[in-house]
């Protein structure tokens, strides 16, 4: 089978999809006001659409538990995930700095059958290293569930690009080393900083989500071939980096074809594409 | 004079392909119970057009094929930027292109309850960056 024939996304917001938003005016306007999304609001079946057209065949829906609320609701996620026969997997939006609370919330997410947690440092008031998240951590861990934290741009407006830095993570990394964590949108602009993280620390991984500097293709090659180099990604990178396309702020099919076009070797792409998903995600090839 | 309207709600399937929608746009004239008048159709969309051509699956894929050569995706378009309105990089310049030569509306005339148009004329919405929800208008004027 080929590479891309099998894709794993890693990083989708369904915060535009009809079913997440359950029919509820205000969320959809938590979403526009929160995350600036300006684009339509889309059907579930429009977003499996393409995901097949992108030869993606499971994909990572994420939740981010905001300050207004989690966006969209966990529940909504649980929903689809069980409705599409193992499509999607489901990561849970939760506040962890609410201590033994958050320790609870994490271990009824797990139970409901969520992977991992989306973290938005910025956007969620906390900083990663504060010691007081320790417990959620410690019980993350435990529980095999990776955490994946926004690094880089953020194009949310409160969510400032100075709390956005990969090294904020790097104290998570190093007291936490059973605990896989994933750096959101290779960290951009910091990329050489993610990529150094995900180097030294065995549990430390970078998605490649997101759009920053022009098309797909451009970003891509931009951070793939300009500021690392495939030589370096083929021989430093090759199990650290997983696919995702940050859905809607881009199609998957358009970051398909942009990590198709990198020179790297089928082998490299094949694990980038789907297989350090599978080992992240502690999951079997269907 | 009467008017009825009718919003045709679909899903594309692919980043570009052609949908026929000609019975779609009959069943909104036999609706619409209008003898005599027009029908016009018309896309809510900036990257789809509309199009009336033979149907036939060869033309189904020379037209998107073709429309691709004469605007590339690989090129320099200065829609490519962060665009504010909607939190993200636009990268569909060419899509926008290629919606604006089709263009985005038809008009057929009615005459004795049905469409005055020729056997091998089909009507075609043309998706251009799919695959996403398209909603497509169909508005019956006459007696």
């Amino acid at each position: 089978m080929s590479a891309i024939g099998s894709a794993i996304d890693f990083h989708i917001h369904p915060v535009v999809i009809e079913e997440a938003l359950l029919g509820e005016k205000q969320l959809e306007k938590k979403v526009r006001e929160i995350y600036h999304i300006g684009t339509s609001v889309q059907p579930l079946n429009a977003l499996v659409k393409m995901l097949k057209t992108a030869g993606v065949s499971k994909a990572v829906l994420l939740s981010i538990a905001t300050p207004e609320g989690e966006i969209p609701p966990n529940e909504s996620i649980k929903s689809i995930v069980e409705k599409t026969g193992g499509m999607f997997i489901g990561f849970a939006g939760l506040n962890p700095i609410k201590g033994d609370e958050a320790v609870d919330e994490l271990e009824r997410a797990h139970s409901k059958g969520f992977k991992g947690v989306k973290l938005y440092p910025p956007l969620q008031g906390f900083k990663p290293n504060d010691r007081r998240l320790y417990v959620f951590y410690e019980r993350a861990q435990q529980l095999n569930m990776p955490l994946l934290f926004h690094t880089g741009v953020s194009w949310i407006r409160r969510a400032e690009l100075t709390y956005c830095h990969p090294l904020e993570v790097e104290d998570v990394a190093v007291n936490f080393q059973d605990l896989k964590v994933v750096l959101a949108h290779m960290g951009f602009p910091w990329v050489w900083e993610a990529a150094i993280m995900a180097v030294k620390y065995e549990n430390v991984y970078l998605d490649l989500s997101g759009v920053f500097t022009g098309t797909p293709k451009e970003h891509i090659l931009h951070v793939f071939t300009k500021i690392l180099t495939p030589s370096f990604v083929s021989r430093f990178l090759a199990d650290k980096v997983v696919f995702g396309s940050d859905w809607p702020r881009m199609e998957p099919f358009k970051m398909v074809e942009a990590v198709k076009s990198l020179p790297l070797e089928r082998s490299v792409l094949d694990k980038i594409m789907r297989l350090n998903a599978l080992r992240i995600l502690d999951i079997e090839e269907e | 004079m009467k008017i009825f309207t009718k919003i045709i709600d679909i899903v594309s399937e692919m980043p570009t392909h052609l949908i026929n929608l000609s019975s779609d746009v009959y069943n909104a004239l036999k609706e619409s119970r209008i003898k005599d008048g027009f029908v016009h159709v018309y896309t809510m969309h900036t990257t789809t057009g509309l199009t009336i051509n033979e149907d036939e699956p060869g033309l189904e894929q020379d037209i998107p094929k073709f429309l691709s050569k004469l605007i590339p995706e690989e090129d320099d378009y200065y829609h490519h930027h962060y665009f504010a309105k909607d939190g993200r990089l636009a990268v569909n310049a060419w899509a926008h292109i290629r919606a604006s030569l089709l263009g985005g509306h038809l008009t057929i005339p009615v005459v004795d309850g049905k469409l005055l148009i020729g056997s091998r004329q089909n009507i075609y919405l043309v998706e251009l960056d799919g695959p996403q929800r398209r909603r497509v208008v169909v508005q019956v004027m006459g007696e």
